[in-house]
């Protein structure tokens, strides 16, 4: 379509500007200490919220990582994990809610056939799946996507 | 050598005042030295160097101490420096004759013969009038305060900024050439820095700040119209679409108005689902402009938006049967797989009457069969946000690459 | 009369020139004090001013230059390597100069692989430069966590300071776990990986679970419960076996990780020879 084509177009002429090198210095920067640290692979749930609720299902859910999960392998593409997934759709919404969304990620987790249109790269090279996704708000969904467009 | 000798031996015996004569075999035997690097330009210093020596151990204290404690510099500016606090002094002491003839021996170092001789010629005369003392004394003075005042540097002049902050700009280092701008308006009112700054900021995305500086314009003379329509360009892009219509501009500044309207009528392409009729929307626009906006209001009329409520009713009657409507192909066809597994896994163990396993397995499908109706509805959401953002995304970014309609302006 | 104010005239302008060569140095000056100030970003830009204004390029590589070094001590590396490429036609520096710099660069970077392939190319054109070139080829790989080849390279190396890194990188090689032992291992007995890297906890747990599915499948066998020993074997006991191996590579890779961080750590903040 005609349209498209001009939208990649201006995409592409946008990127060729050559605004790359001045973009840094449109906002003021200090002396950076240097550091060769890589990055630490952590894992459990934290949550911010401190709510006895919360402390429960991160409690639950770090026990079952530490008892089941990290032992059956690797298997989820997904980031964040089902399990964390789960907890946090729980926490967001409500149990009904919750178990409903985690059913749905078990299907698309179970779908070997994935592709990369569908889902963005996380940093951490699996596919991102946050819960705000499926929260049935689409106010909710359109800035996600927003966000992840400026990204891009 | 013998011909330079001569004509050194020449000048000086013709201009020399009492003190010079008291001095003047040992100035001559340092010029003598100093012959051979009078050819080298870059000997110029070594030389200047050694005739201050000469001069500071010779120097009558009480007049001259001054004068030849500058000579001691590195280098020929600092000689002429030197000159000009010598020339100050002279003038007070009316000792000018002196200061010229060493003015005229220190040129005659630095710049080629045929313009010392010429100065040697002229300027006997031109000293011994008094007009001419008074024409020369401002002259120089005039040089010499010139010299003091330009002590800091004149890179900071009100048009340097402003030459290096045009250059910032062009490179697009719009921060560092703001705080140009910035400084040369602290020193002169000017519109069209004020304007560029607000540019700067624009193309920085930093919307606050433009609206800002386009504000500050308002009355201007020159820039009034175009710093009101960069207003409106300014609050369409920080998507304050609402505040578009806030602004309340006279009657008489139809242009403007009409860019008002433009931008209200853009932001409906963003904010509403269903656009207007096509006169009352393309009514503000020029031809031009409604060519290139009708693939856009024609797209957004007919944008394949999918609804939720039908995406799990087909789910709900075949299960992923919604999410292969809403275009999630793998997704569907695995959700009736495990829903038709457990399904068949349940009615088998039924017959052969493992209930507990039949019930274990009816629960499993039921647990699919309402996740795949959940997520198909989500589904479908996910595919509306990916059409409107592509669609805004590139709306926006035509926009911005038309300048919202508003002419470029070549500074 | 006219001579005598045409003279003049000339000489005011021979010292108006020389005013502005002033006012040059001065602005250099300005910006060198901005440099030593840590106050990089205007240091930029008065190093910028003084490209802008130094019509005669006399100040042009030296300025162009510290732009680069203001952008590599505020972390700006991307910055840094595009001003130093375009400098490299400049005539005033040692192209050799720019070169390492930019390769120096790559490494803060963390492209290392681009620092070796430069590094490489170098090593042809300029031979004379071995040694210094094999430095920052060691960097290169410690920074790549290959401590081995960092170790060899530092060898070649006659740089001050080539000794200690020789011995740290070694002395990580050596403390490092190796990933293709754990998994060997836990292949072999399930948990074996986890202990090997001091998880015990974890190591029990993961043989437990193997245990456990064992069991099942070898009951499920001899009461001739085939189909059921197959199901339980492939999604159970076979899930577990390999999320075991699986496991203990990546806990052997979070202990891997926390040497190598001590040793950047020491590298960043004790060590006080050439950094990149």
């Amino acid at each position: 379509m005609r349209l498209r084509l001009i939208k990649k177009l201006l995409l592409v002429t946008l990127f060729f500007t050559g605004a790359g090198l001045a973009q840094t210095d449109w906002q003021r920067w200090e002396k950076k200490e240097v550091s060769y640290e890589k990055e630490v692979l952590q894992d459990s749930l934290v949550f911010d919220d401190s709510s006895v609720k919360a402390f429960l299902f991160s409690t639950l859910k770090n026990g079952y990582s530490f008892l089941i999960s990290n032992h059956d392998g690797d298997n989820c593409p997904f980031a964040p994990t089902c399990s964390y997934f789960y907890v946090d759709a729980v926490k967001k919404t409500n149990i009904i809610q919750g178990t409903l969304m985690f059913a749905d990620r078990f299907t698309r987790d179970s779908n070997l056939f994935k592709s990369s249109d569908q889902y963005i790269f996380h940093h951490t090279g699996k596919l991102e799946d946050p819960v705000v996704k499926y929260t049935l708000q689409q106010d909710s969904v359109n800035i996600y996507f927003k966000n992840h467009q400026k990204d891009k | 050598m013998k011909i330079i000798k001569s004509f050194l031996a020449h000048n000086l015996n013709h201009n020399l005042t009492l003190f010079e004569r008291q001095t003047k075999d040992i100035i001559f035997n340092e010029l003598l030295s100093c012959s051979f690097v009078l050819t080298q330009k870059n000997q110029k210093v070594k030389t200047a160097e050694k005739l201050s020596k000469v001069f500071i151990r010779k120097a009558k204290r009480k007049e001259l101490s001054r004068f030849w404690k500058y000579l001691k510099g590195s280098g020929i500016k600092q000689l002429f420096f030197s000159l000009r606090d010598a020339f100050l002094i002279r003038l007070f002491n009316n000792n000018f004759s002196n200061v010229l003839l060493k003015a005229k021996r220190l040129m005659l170092k630095c710049f080629n013969k045929n313009l010392a001789h010429n100065l040697n010629h002229n300027l006997t005369l031109f000293e011994k009038s008094l007009t001419g003392k008074i024409v020369f004394s401002y002259l120089l003075l005039l040089t010499s305060y010139s010299f003091l005042f330009s002590q800091q540097p004149d890179l900071f002049t009100y048009n340097n900024r402003m030459k290096f902050g045009n250059y910032l700009y062009e490179t697009k280092d719009y921060l560092r050439a703001v705080d140009e701008y910035r400084a040369c308006l602290r020193i002169n009112q000017n519109d069209t820095l004020q304007f560029k700054i607000g540019e700067a900021f624009f193309e920085m995305e930093q919307y606050n700040f433009a609206a800002e500086e386009f504000y500050k314009l308002f009355n201007s003379n020159e820039f009034s119209y175009i710093s009101k329509v960069s207003f409106l360009k300014t609050q369409f892009a920080a998507e304050k679409y609402d505040s578009l219509q806030i602004f309340q501009f006279p009657d008489e500044e139809q242009e403007v108005l009409n860019y008002q309207l433009k931008f209200v009528n853009l932001s409906l392409m963003i904010t509403e689902e269903n656009l207007p009729g096509y006169e009352k929307y393309f009514q503000p626009f020029s031809d031009r402009e409604k060519s290139v906006l009708l693939d856009f209001y024609e797209e957004k009329k007919s944008l394949p938006y999918k609804s939720p409520l039908k995406a799990a009713v087909f789910s709900a009657i075949i299960p992923g049967a919604g999410k292969i409507y809403t275009g999630d192909y793998g997704d569907g066809i695995t959700a009736f797989l495990a829903t038709g597994l457990f399904a068949f896994l349940a009615y088998d163990n039924f017959k052969a009457e493992h209930n507990f396993r039949a019930w274990l397995f009816t629960g499993l499908g039921a647990f699919f069969y309402c996740g795949n109706v959940y997520g198909s509805a989500a589904s479908a959401q996910i595919h509306n946000a990916k059409v409107k953002n592509e669609f805004e995304a590139g709306f926006k970014l035509f926009l911005k690459n038309e300048n919202y309609f508003i002419p470029f302006i070549r500074f | 009369m006219i001579n005598r104010i045409s003279i003049l005239i000339i000489i005011l302008f021979q010292t108006a020139v020389l005013s502005a060569q002033n006012h040059l140095e001065m602005q250099k000056e300005y910006a060198e004090s901005l440099f030593a100030g840590e106050k990089y970003f205007d240091a930029v830009t008065e190093y910028k001013r003084l490209m802008f204004f130094d019509e005669n390029k006399i100040y042009s590589a030296e300025a162009g230059l510290k732009i680069a070094y203001c952008y590599k001590s505020g972390g700006k590396f991307d910055d840094a390597i595009a001003v130093l490429s375009k400098m490299k036609e400049n005539q005033q520096i040692n192209k050799t100069d720019i070169e390492i710099e930019i390769i120096r660069l790559n490494i803060l970077r963390g492209t290392y692989f681009r620092a070796i392939g430069l590094i490489e190319k170098l090593e042809r054109e300029v031979p004379e430069k071995q040694s210094e070139l094999n430095y920052w080829k060691g960097w290169s790989y410690m920074v790549a966590d290959e401590w081995q080849k960092a170790a060899d390279a530092f060898g070649n190396s006659a740089e001050k300071g080539t000794e200690i890194l020789k011995n740290l990188c070694i002395s990580v090689s050596e403390e490092k776990y190796s990933l293709s032992f754990a998994r060997t291992i836990s292949y072999i007995l399930p948990g074996a990986g986890h202990f090997y890297t001091g998880y015990y906890i974890e190591g029990i747990i993961s043989l437990g679970w193997n245990v456990l599915w064992g069991y099942d499948v070898v009951n499920a066998i001899k009461a001739d419960r085939i189909f059921d020993a197959v199901m339980v074997g492939n999604f159970l006991w076979l899930r577990f076996y390999t999320g075991g191996s699986q496991e203990a590579v990546k806990l052997a890779e979070i202990e891997n990780r926390k040497i190598i961080n001590e040793a950047y750590k020491y590298l960043s903040i004790q060590f006080e020879g050439k950094q990149p």
